[in-house]
């Protein structure tokens, strides 16, 4: 049975590959042989595709050790939903799920309407040898299909770590992030073959770069999310390369999606969205070369290999060698001159994106600088989140102010003082509330103080332009998505300065009985037992936390011991309420009187999660809503 | 009276001190790295060498230290690796320049741009 | 005129990065430098384990090349690094002194009784403060010293091939 599944599954891949290289040369225009059509083939390539992953979950499902990847990441007791996520939770299944949705967005461009043939057949062609590339990584360097050569009675596990519902979920939708930037890429390359990258381009990649972009930050989200709940370090993002990984890319394409909007609307800054294009994917698949081949050091490292490793950087190589030759063979050809004026929308745009591309620049070297100095000099160097914080703040300040005052200038040359004076009430509003608050909170960092302010004029600005009535009183469409996404990242950027600033951390050695504080409440150490669970064992402790002598919530951190494979993990037991996190993580104890036990007050992370998911929602708006003067027409 | 002032005026100083203490030591633990683990402080970390390490950090500010006297002297044993901060010298002048340096150009750039379409 | 040079940026960066990502690739970054490689032994005396003489840095200045070995009786590495060493004091004459990290004296003498001793001299280092002054990450590491000056330091268990590779000829060239 086994023996068959195995046939199938690698004919499937197989068959992909085929469909690929046959969808690939239709790059080159000819007529000489007939092939079958751009949707025939596009039906192919995702039937194969979807067919071996349902094979694959069903191998995970029915736990067949026959396999190699179900024996080394797959256990019979584990829950039936961590046998499912276990197919995305080790490389080769991650690699098959990648190509997956890449196949899909193929597919979903193929069917889609009001694009010119050959256009289209391009596009296609292009995502099509990079689904090859793929498909060929896949088959000869991770098959998953691979036989287990010995006979084995159960399973080696997957790792607890990543036993958890938000990771079954986060890897699918950063890939869709991720994979959906490839056919943004492939339709910069049509566009710089086809030299038609004009409002009619920017109008056919905006849905699919909004919705790739929003999928990538919801994909970070859930990502830092975890981190939050199961590392148990009271933090939400540590600056670890692999963090930066799928950071670099959001950055560049936040950077795109504005590009693309300017070209919507006033056909300029052709070369550089282009270059943003390619940008945004290259960072992508750097980030999986940097996590995948191991030459990092993280706390999410990924089975690494660096045979893998060389694989992709060649792939990187060779896509990246062959669009920038073409970008410079075809850059002056798609060019149009096209003033904005000094002061305009388009000139704040572009200052951000300039900032956008300081703050990459930031990431980049943070992450590569280590590397770099140990390959040269043989020195090693720690870039810790220090580094990040200090030199992205002051940008982050200007970064603000232009993102406000921005939207509220117009296409061509706007006269600032005539802006300032017209806003002057939501000036004095924002800047009376932060003297209030630093006053009040005892805020007297002026890096600070700045980002709040400005933070809170993006806040009211972006709020208060998203409802807007005409003359005749009534609630005219303006650009809810923007405004939601701007009001969301004002907010997400309060919430982190308010929460580096008032975070409260105790760290007690405690016995069962005691009393620690933490700020106004108080917490008993009630008990500590051990649980049994299917899959591990557990060292639960209860603190009562009271205030002012009454019981408010019970905490019960753990410390958790599986056993296949091997791993303790400690879960954080939070309190959320709306202006403040409560984080209890325990740890291993180091004898058998006292385990020591780490208490944190984490101000504004509802309000953290909140600004995200505006951002999120932002984003998912303005893929959906066409507006623009293109499309009107 | 007076002399219990004194006494809960020493007793608080005492004891102010001690907190100070305790504060600097946080601060400092949050700025070495856990040698041992991946990407972890000293002060987030259980590691047996991460506790020496804070145990010997503690001495040093009772002794008197300053923190850069103590960062010298763990930069002397382990290398820079051992901060989370890299310091300004000559390996790290690029790493705390580049993004100002990127910054002008960008400034630069798009000030021409303008200027020459005016 | 400059936009000519300008367009030709990404594709060079681009070659550059490659290059560089491609050597980082074959690069170990798990071994770490010491930077005590080149200066002199920090002083320190410690306790002696079997005997009334401490150990101490002056101990380590001699003119020919010694091995200070840093090790445990709970650490498993240490055991099997114990032959190594073995070999090295008696075929090769070499001369090793002894660091025990973190440990229990009554373990310490059992693991040494049972296993042999390589030692000329025994440091008992309970409180962790010295190796700390030696810049030790972890049991075992070994360095090689010569006039008083750390030449090499080698971290984790030294095998078979390592000392016939490296901590061999470090010790004939110096």
């Amino acid at each position: 049975m086994s023996l068959y599944i195995f046939y199938i599954s690698n004919s499937l891949l197989l068959l992909c590959l085929i469909a690929s290289l046959m969808q690939s040369s239709k790059i080159i225009n000819n007529k000489i042989f007939t092939r079958p059509g751009v949707i025939v083939l596009a039906y192919v390539q995702l039937i194969s595709i979807l067919l071996s992953f349902l094979i694959l979950i069903y191998l995970f499902l029915i736990s067949d050790f026959n396999f190699d990847l179900v024996y080394f990441n797959s256990h019979s007791e584990k829950p039936l939903i961590y046998k499912f996520s276990g197919v995305w939770g080790n490389h080769e299944g991650s690699m098959l799920l990648w190509i997956l949705i890449l196949v899909l967005f193929n597919f979903l461009f193929a069917l889609s309407r009001r694009i010119s043939e050959r256009f289209k057949e391009i596009t296609v062609a292009i995502q099509s040898i990079m689904i090859f590339g793929f498909v060929a990584f896949l088959f000869f360097l991770s098959n998953p299909f691979a036989l287990n050569q010995n006979n084995f009675f159960d399973g080696i596990g997957l790792n607890p770590i990543l036993q958890d519902p938000l990771l079954a979920i986060h890897p699918p939708v950063l890939y869709v992030g991720y994979v959906g930037f490839s056919l943004v890429f492939s339709l910069a390359i049509a566009g710089l073959i086809t030299k038609e990258v004009d409002q009619r381009w920017a109008s056919i990649v905006k849905p699919w770069v909004f919705s790739a972009w929003a999928f990538l930050t919801a994909g970070i989200a859930l990502g830092s999310f975890w981190a939050y709940y199961e590392l148990g370090w009271g933090g939400y993002w540590f600056w670890d390369p692999v963090e930066n990984a799928s950071l670099m890319p959001w950055i560049a394409a936040t950077a795109l999606i504005h590009c693309v909007l300017i070209l919507q609307k006033r056909n300029v800054m052709q070369s550089w969205t282009i270059i943003l294009a390619i940008l945004t994917f290259s960072l992508s698949l750097v980030g999986t070369f940097l996590v995948r081949s191991g030459i990092l050091n993280s706390v999410h490292t990924f089975a690494s290999d660096p045979g893998r490793g060389l694989f992709i950087l060649l792939f990187i190589f060779l896509i990246l060698v062959f669009s920038f030759s073409l970008f410079a063979y075809n850059s002056e050809k798609i060019n149009k001159i096209n003033s904005m004026g000094l002061v305009s929308r388009g000139t704040g745009i572009q200052v951000n994106n300039w900032l956008l591309i300081t703050i990459l620049t930031i990431v980049f070297l943070g992450t590569m600088y280590p590397l770099a100095t140990d390959l040269l000099l043989n020195k090693s160097l720690t870039v810790g989140p220090k580094y990040y914080s200090t030199t992205i703040a002051p940008i982050i300040i200007l970064f603000l102010f232009f993102m406000f005052i921005s939207p509220r200038l117009g296409w061509t040359d706007t006269k600032l003082y005539k802006i300032i004076i017209q806003l002057r009430y939501l000036i004095i509003t924002s800047l009376t509330i932060t003297l209030i608050i630093s006053l009040y909170f005892e805020l007297f960092n002026l890096t600070e103080i700045l980002i709040i302010f400005f933070s809170l004029l993006l806040v009211i600005s972006s709020m208060t332009a998203s409802i807007n009535f005409n003359k005749q009183n009534i609630l005219v469409r303006t650009n809810l998505g923007q405004n939601l996404a701007h009001a969301g990242f004002g907010i997400l950027m309060m919430a982190v300065v308010s929460n580096a600033v008032y975070s409260e951390e105790r760290i007690y050695n405690a016995k069962v009985g005691d009393n620690l504080q933490l700020q106004k409440y108080i917490f008993s150490f009630d008990k500590i037992e051990q649980v049994e669970e299917s899959n591990y064992n557990s060292l639960k402790a209860y603190f009562l936390m009271k205030k002012d002598g009454k019981l408010i919530d019970i905490f019960t951190p753990e410390i958790r011991f599986y056993s296949n494979p091997p791993t303790i993990t400690s879960e954080a037991s939070i309190l959320h309420k709306f202006f403040s996190d409560i984080y209890l993580v325990m740890n291993v104890p180091q004898d058998q009187q006292s385990i020591s036990v780490r208490m944190h007050i984490k101000p504004f992370m509802t309000i953290l999660w909140l600004g995200t998911l505006m951002i999120i929602m932002g984003g998912i708006i303005s893929a959906s809503i066409r507006i623009g003067r293109f499309d009107e027409k | 009276m007076i002399k219990t002032t004194k006494i809960f005026l020493l007793l608080f100083l005492l004891l102010s001190n001690a907190l100070a203490e305790d504060i600097r030591a946080i601060e400092l633990f949050k700025e070495v790295r856990c040698l041992v683990c991946q990407g972890q402080t000293i002060h987030e970390s259980n590691a047996e060498l991460a506790e020496d390490i804070k145990k010997l950090i503690r001495e040093k500010i009772s002794q008197g230290e300053t923190d850069r006297q103590i960062k010298e002297y763990l930069v002397e044993k382990y290398g820079d690796w051992i901060l989370m901060t890299p310091p300004f010298n000559n390996l790290t002048y690029i790493l705390w320049s580049f993004p100002f340096l990127i910054l002008i150009i960008g400034a630069f750039a798009i000030y021409r741009q303008k200027r020459s379409q005016a | 005129m400059k936009s000519n040079y300008l367009k030709f940026l990404p594709l060079a960066l681009i070659i550059l990065l490659s290059i560089f990502l491609f050597f980082s690739l074959n690069n170990d970054t798990s071994k770490l430098s010491s930077p005590l490689v080149g200066k002199k032994v920090p002083e320190f005396s410690l306790p002696n384990l079997f005997g009334q003489e401490e150990l101490t840095n002056l101990d380590l200045n001699t003119e020919n090349p010694i091995l200070l070995n840093v090790w445990s009786s709970w650490c498993i590495p240490c055991r099997a690094e114990h032959d190594i060493l073995m070999v090295l004091s008696e075929l090769y004459k070499v001369e090793i002194f002894g660091l025990n990290y973190k440990d229990n004296s009554e373990e310490a003498k059992k693991f040494i009784n049972n296993l042999g001793n390589p030692f000329v001299k025994i440091g008992s280092d309970n409180s962790g403060r010295t190796a700390i002054d030696l810049g030790v990450y972890g049991v075992p590491e070994t360095y090689i010293i010569a006039n008083g000056i750390i030449i090499y330091k080698h971290i984790g268990p030294i095998h078979m091939n390592e000392m016939e590779e490296k901590i061999l000829p470090i010790i004939r060239n110096n």
